[in-house]
């Protein structure tokens, strides 16, 4: 019996998703738990799992958008089966080159058509020798079929022989070099839509100041000195949302959303933080998970549930529910330079505000008249001008300021 | 202004004649002798005869081994004759019928050529966007003092109606190969010199010592390392000095002489400024292009292995490209053959060859005496040797020397051109008893399990 692959429902707000990956071949024997097509949603990449051994039907191609539910492929249980419902939903061709008469044009086309890769025997024994991956190869052959001609080029220079759709490293463009192509899917593609589409959709605006960490600075020490009888390691992030979910209960305008020309003010306070992922040097990505509720939560408990997301951001484990229902975003940037820097984040939309932090320099002050040193973090507060001007922005900088600068204040 | 203007009817022109029609050209076509050309009328098409005649007196011969006593009453020249003239009549008839109905016009008459898109035939000027020349190619009578007198070309040798008593076959290419193969079948005393180590220079020199062997068995006697210097008229006969370390003299009565040029004299090529090589063959790339842009050479023009199927095969590609296409062809493919007892059938690298290029060679040799359809009709002569890359199995070169070896070379070529291994080959099902088999025995062997070989 053939089984179907339907996109799952990740998230409560999930309803549909782009597939970003097939990662068998139409035809391919796959087992139960192998992973068969790579999906993107709003907010994360998703593997899917074939769900039972057999022969996979791609029903759609990478790049089509389908509703929670809808079948996106097949696992035929036998080869026989395989063959039946591959008649009935045949898989889409390329385009032919020129009418069958005409005089044949060499094709450098990929040699793949529906999953099967067309190579000669010669051509796939030296390829199986150098542990090439066929599926890169272009062919030249008589209908895109790889030759033996195409293999040792791919041997050779193996960027040149790639399937040109990619332009491959070595290449220049512009008059520039290129080093390495790293094609736009899964998280990359997730939030380049979405940083585009934020600064499209909003008046966005930065408002930045600084705040005295002397306070702050003490608070944590004696913090992390009890760290054992608390029980966890309290970060500055935590504090921060700590401090940032009630202020947000004392300026209610800057939890809000604007949809669809009404602007909601939420009742809730899920304040959303920003994960790197990556080394930073080849690779970069972005996460962020939402703490619900924040206001009700103790600065343990908040802590304990940053960890906890962080954990599963760190070993893949992160679903879509962790990431949605964000009422406001707090990114600490402070972790990324020890030195003084300032920038503009993009809001994390539907929200109206972000709130960057930076890393706590010593900077030079002014304290009654006199010149000082002083532990300085550098705030970045970007607003959404279509829901929020000066005012309510200027009430949220300003509280913020008040509890780092005087902590006492939050035991009221 | 016609789309392609083809120069020669023979195998190479007729062919893509046809093709560039198919694809939707206006062709014209001009032929100054017979279409056909050579194959038809004076090569492929009456040696094939006149060597099917040899081979059934042969078999008249073999015949006594299952019991059958038969004796030739007669041997009619005439007769052959008139089949090579009735069958390439008959072929002539179809392909005029055929470029007729793929409406091609056929204008009679010799062309020459104006400018790149100028044909002159005759006085009246044809115009065309694209020219192939297929203009074949003739026999080259080398110059030896005393040779023109003594001289029976393969063209005379199609039309005897005797056979001179002794003849001296001079050259060891294929077609001085079967020529000899033919005088000697019908009664003639044959003896066979060529300046090269062995005959068949081209071909692997295991062919060359299997072929020369028969050849030798039948009472040809094979003389390398000589040459022909020069000729003396002898009362009737000729005597034919022969230089070498073991130079000698033979008395004959005729001097078989078959060497061919390409026809590139007097067609106007150097005025348009196509290149020849050093041989007078026109010199082309890989698209079959000449040096000048929109005129194409084919076939025996173009030099190269100079068989009809060579031409017709380069018709195709110098035709589509005429039409616009970007075909190329390779003669790394194309076969080659003797229909000579028994006969050779080869296609790609020599041994030899293979080595030169570097290759690390498998080499795999099956012998006929022991394949089953031969041993049952007596046919017992030949062997075929593959030789495949030992990295890889790639097979370089296939070369059967037995009965139905031009057959089985076209097996050989489908095994290349898609690139099946050695390995393929070995694992391949051929039924039994068939000649078939003995290109998966030598495959085996060449893969080092040959089941039906003892073990080295």
């Amino acid at each position: 019996m053939a089984e179907n692959i339907y996109i799952p429902k990740l998230g409560m707000t999930m309803e549909e998703a782009k597939l970003a990956e097939w990662k068998a071949r139409e035809g391919d024997r796959v087992e139960a738990e192998q992973v068969v097509l790579v999906i993107d949603t709003e907010k994360v990449s998703h593997e899917i799992e074939a769900g039972t051994a057999g022969y996979l039907i791609i029903l759609h191609d990478v790049g089509t958008v389908l509703k929670c539910g809808e079948v996106a492929g097949i696992i035929a249980e036998t080869k026989d089966e395989f063959e039946e419902l591959r008649k009935e939903r045949p898989s889409p061709k390329p385009v032919e080159v020129g009418a069958a008469a005409a005089a044949p044009v060499v094709e450098k086309a990929p040699a793949r058509e529906g999953g099967r890769v067309k190579i000669s025997p010669l051509a796939r024994k030296i390829a199986e020798e150098h542990n090439l991956d066929i599926a890169t190869i272009a062919g030249t052959g008589p209908g895109g079929r790889i030759v033996k001609e195409d293999v040792l080029k791919a041997i050779e220079s193996p960027k040149e022989a790639a399937i040109p759709s990619i332009p491959p490293s070595g290449d220049v463009i512009d008059g520039k070099r290129v080093k390495e192509t790293i094609p736009l899917t899964g998280m990359r593609k997730v939030i380049a839509d979405h940083m585009i589409r934020s600064l499209q959709v909003s008046a966005q605006l930065t408002t930045m100041g600084e705040i005295d960490m002397t306070e702050m600075i003490k608070l944590r020490s004696s913090l992390l000195e009890r760290e054992n009888s608390i029980g966890v390691r309290i970060s500055y992030t935590d504090i921060f949302i700590f401090i940032a979910a009630r202020v947000l209960r004392e300026v209610p305008l800057v939890n809000s959303s604007l949809i669809e020309n009404e602007i909601r003010m939420w009742d809730d306070i899920n304040v959303s933080f920003a994960v790197s992922i990556g080394d930073g040097i080849r690779e970069s990505g972005l996460m962020v998970p939402v703490i619900r509720n924040a206001d009700r939560k103790s600065l343990v408990a908040i802590s304990r549930e940053r960890q906890r997301l962080m954990e599963k951001v760190r070993t893949g484990t992160i679903s879509l529910d962790d990431m949605v229902g964000g009422t406001f975003t707090i990114t600490n940037m402070g972790v990324f330079s020890s030195e003084w820097s300032v920038s503009t984040p993009i809001i994390n939309q539907p929200q109206s505000a972000i709130l960057g932090t930076g890393a706590i320099v010593d900077r030079p002050a002014v304290r009654d008249g006199e010149l000082c040193v002083r532990p300085m973090m550098a705030v970045m507060l970007t607003f959404d001008h279509r829901v929020l001007d000066g005012a309510p922005v200027g009430m949220f900088l300003m509280k913020m300021h008040d509890y780092m600068l005087h902590p006492e204040l939050l035991l009221l | 202004m016609k789309d392609v203007i083809v120069i020669g009817g023979g195998s190479g022109g007729y062919a893509g004649a046809i093709r560039a029609a198919q694809l939707g050209g206006s062709v014209s076509l001009v032929e100054a002798a017979e279409i056909g050309g050579t194959c038809v009328n004076r090569g492929c098409i009456p040696t094939k005869i006149w060597l099917r005649a040899a081979y059934l007196l042969h078999s008249a011969r073999l015949a006594e081994a299952f019991g059958i006593q038969m004796s030739i009453e007669q041997q009619n020249l005439a007769k052959v004759v008139e089949r090579t003239k009735g069958v390439a009549g008959d072929i002539r008839m179809g392909m005029e019928g055929l470029l007729g109905n793929n409406g091609v016009e056929v204008i009679r008459g010799r062309a020459v050529l104006k400018s790149p898109r100028e044909v002159s035939v005759e006085g009246k000027v044809v115009e065309g966007k694209s020219i192939i020349i297929a203009t074949g190619s003739s026999l080259s009578i080398p110059d030896i003092p005393g040779l023109a007198e003594a001289i029976m070309t393969s063209d005379q040798v199609l039309e005897m109606t005797e056979v001179p008593a002794s003849v001296l076959v001079w050259g060891g290419g294929p077609v001085e190969v079967e020529m000899a193969a033919v005088l000697n079948s019908f009664g003639a005393t044959v003896s066979l010199a060529t300046n090269e180590r062995r005959i068949l220079p081209r071909e692997d020199h295991d062919s060359s010592q299997r072929i020369t062997q028969m050849l030798k068995e039948q009472g040809i006697d094979i003389m390398p390392r000589l040459t022909l210097e020069s000729v003396k008229k002898s009362g009737k006969q000729f005597e034919c000095e022969l230089a070498g370390s073991k130079g000698k003299t033979v008395t004959v009565d005729r001097v078989l002489i078959s060497s061919r040029r390409s026809n590139t004299a007097g067609i106007g090529l150097e005025e348009a400024g196509v290149q020849l090589n050093a041989d007078g063959s026109i010199l082309v790339n890989e698209a079959l292009q000449t040096s000048v842009s929109g005129i194409y050479a084919i076939g025996d023009a173009a030099g190269g292995w100079m068989l009809s199927h060579a031409a017709s095969s380069m018709a195709i590609v110098g035709a589509e490209n005429a039409m616009g296409g970007k075909s190329t062809f390779s003669s790394r493919l194309v076969p080659r053959g003797l229909w000579t007892i028994p006969e050779l059938g080869a296609v790609g690298l020599t041994e030899e060859e293979a080595e030169k290029e570097g290759f690390d060679l498998a080499v795999g040799v099956f012998p006929n005496s022991i394949n089953g359809l031969a041993m049952c009709r007596n046919e017992m002569s030949g062997a075929t040797k593959i030789i495949s890359d030992a990295r890889y199995g790639e097979i370089l070169g296939v070369h059967i020397v037995g009965i139905n070896a031009t057959e089985l070379a076209g097996e050989a070529v489908l095994a290349m051109q898609l690139e099946a291994t050695a390995g393929d080959l070995a694992r391949s099902i051929r039924m039994h008893p068939t000649y078939s088999e003995v290109v998966v025995d030598a495959a085996r062997d060449a893969e080092g399990w040959a089941l039906y070989l003892p073990k080295r």
